[in-house]
């Protein structure tokens, strides 16, 4: 099997309390693998420790090495070798939990990440943000008010631009928190649906709350405990039907 | 604050009414009749704009500083310096300008050194952390909602402040000039101790000037009765229509930013 990311005795504290410990893992190049626990397991910091961004929040301390493999070849991305955390999080795109766009209009949330790469140029910034919208379902939706406020779109519509918004920067990673924790059943469905379609095209890392949604979308489970990894298995491992349900559940 | 708007309202229309040549003429003299304030207008027109211009671009730039451009380190230090202005009596600062800043412009550019300019340099220290509050309470709420999103969109922190923070402040980064403003055109002390309290049109910023606020603390230290109590009401009613003005506008800004 073909690994996007090879994780070596990763610890992560926060003034000093440690939120995960000396975590070693490896996490498939294809399909979309999925973290499970509870809250306060460490899913999270685990997630953005993968792109670094446990580093801009105070009392940051972590240890161990990151291998992702990035642009044809694997790097430790808390190295000296690695790419800047500016570049690396272009690369390694992240969705949250809450719709985060910014506090501007929905063709800016774009093209304002996308403006920044150097050597970006303006008509092909516009021509990639007309094709993720296209991707996410929302081009129609939002075509003729494209410089409205993002804010006024609805939640669902809001996670898919911040998807849409990623997918712009053309990342080789996806890492997804919970990303339809904040959405009622219809919009939840909307995104597990484009979720799907991306699954061969990038490798996902994604957090989910429920145990029905992991089992419809990933192919590969992590359990974590208190900061450390419990269990983990492939979903040709897995029992068929209700009793793999039952199996995750009492893994929770 | 009814009773006094009236008040001051009912006797400034009085004395304009009975002598408005008189008012609102350029001369001040009372042995000769003549109460004209207009040069005091002028005078606090332009040192509280002046002043609140010079506040506001180094407010701009110190909240800039202690959000993004500056070190963690030296941006707490500002940050706290601030927080300490604002403590300082405003006596302070005309006694330490007296001997520390107005020798430095009389040697330095001539003149008495109590002048618009020295006045103009005082007012702007004294209302810099009001307006550095202001938009310190702006970023830090914007940032703090933005700062994670920016950063996983590979913005660095520089460019979350410039790109997404300023834009997003815009409302009340104006509206804190207008505080600013209105802090300025209604101070006594630093105009009265600091800039020479000559009446007439100040052109030059080395010119000394009076303002309104200044008018009305010497004329009632001193005695004199009759019209020139006409003319400090008149002069009252103006700076209470002025920063009474400041304060609806500033609140309009912030009320539509909240939107």
């Amino acid at each position: 099997m073909q690994y996007c990311a090879k994780i070596k005795d990763l610890s992560v504290s926060f003034h000093g309390r440690k939120a995960i410990s000396n975590i070693s893992t490896e996490l498939p190049s294809c399909g979309i693998t999925v973290l499970l626990g509870r809250s306060g397991s460490g899913k999270t910091t685990f997630l953005r420790s993968l792109n670094r961004l446990n580093e801009i929040i105070e009392g940051y301390e972590g240890s161990g090495n990151v291998n992702l493999f990035l642009g044809g070849r694997s790097r430790d991305i808390y190295s000296d070798d690695a790419p800047e955390p500016t570049e690396l999080r272009r690369r390694v795109g992240m969705v949250f939990q809450t719709p985060n766009p910014l506090p501007m209009s929905i063709r800016r949330n774009i093209i304002l990440p996308l403006s920044l790469i150097p050597g970006s140029k303006k008509t092909e910034n516009e021509e990639r943000m007309e094709s993720v919208l296209k991707t996410t379902g929302l081009w129609d939706e939002v075509k003729d008010r494209l410089d409205t406020p993002a804010g006024r779109l609805s939640g669902g519509q809001q996670q898919r631009l911040c998807l849409a918004r990623i997918l712009a920067l053309e990342p080789e990673i996806l890492l997804l928190d919970e990303p339809t924790a904040s959405l009622d059943r219809r919009a939840s469905e909307v995104i597990e649906k484009h979720l799907l379609s991306l699954k061969n095209k990038y490798c996902i890392v994604m957090i989910s709350h429920s145990v029905r949604q992991a089992l419809k979308l990933g192919s590969h489970f992590i359990f974590l405990r208190g900061g450390n990894i419990v269990a983990s298995f492939s979903k040709g491992e897995l029992p068929e039907g209700k009793e793999a349900e039952n199996l995750f559940n009492d893994l929770l | 604050m009814a009773a006094l708007f009236v008040f001051i309202t009912v006797y400034a229309l009085d004395g304009l009414i009975k002598s408005p040549a008189s008012l609102l003429g350029s001369i001040w003299n009372p042995e000769g009749k003549e109460f004209g304030i207009l040069p005091m207008i002028w005078a606090s027109a332009i040192l509280s704009l002046s002043a609140s211009v010079i506040g506001w671009v180094f407010a701009l730039g110190c909240s800039c500083f202690i959000h993004g451009y500056g070190s963690k380190r030296l941006a707490r230090i500002l940050s706290n310096v601030l927080r300490i202005m604002t403590a300082i009596p405003t006596v302070v600062y005309g006694f330490a300008s007296v001997f520390l800043l107005v020798p430095l412009i009389r040697n330095g550019f001539g003149g008495s050194g109590f002048s618009w300019l020295t006045a103009s340099i005082v007012l702007s220290l004294m209302i810099l952390p009001t307006m550095v509050l202001a938009m310190d309470s702006a970023f830090r709420t914007i940032e703090s909602e933005t700062e994670i999103t920016s950063a996983a969109l590979g913005l660095t922190k520089e460019q979350n402040l410039a790109l997404v923070v300023l834009p997003t402040s815009k409302k009340w980064i104006l509206s804190s000039a207008l505080l600013g403003f209105g802090r300025a055109s209604g101070d006594t002390l630093i105009p009265t101790m600091l800039a020479g309290n000559a009446v007439q049109y100040a052109i030059s910023p080395l010119d000394a000037m009076r303002t309104l606020t200044a008018h009305i603390g010497l004329v009632l230290s001193s005695d004199v009765g009759g019209t020139a109590y006409y003319s400090l009401f008149v002069a009252g009613g103006i700076l209470l229509f002025v920063s009474v003005t400041a304060n609806i506008i500033f609140r309009m800004i912030r009320g539509r930013s909240h939107e």
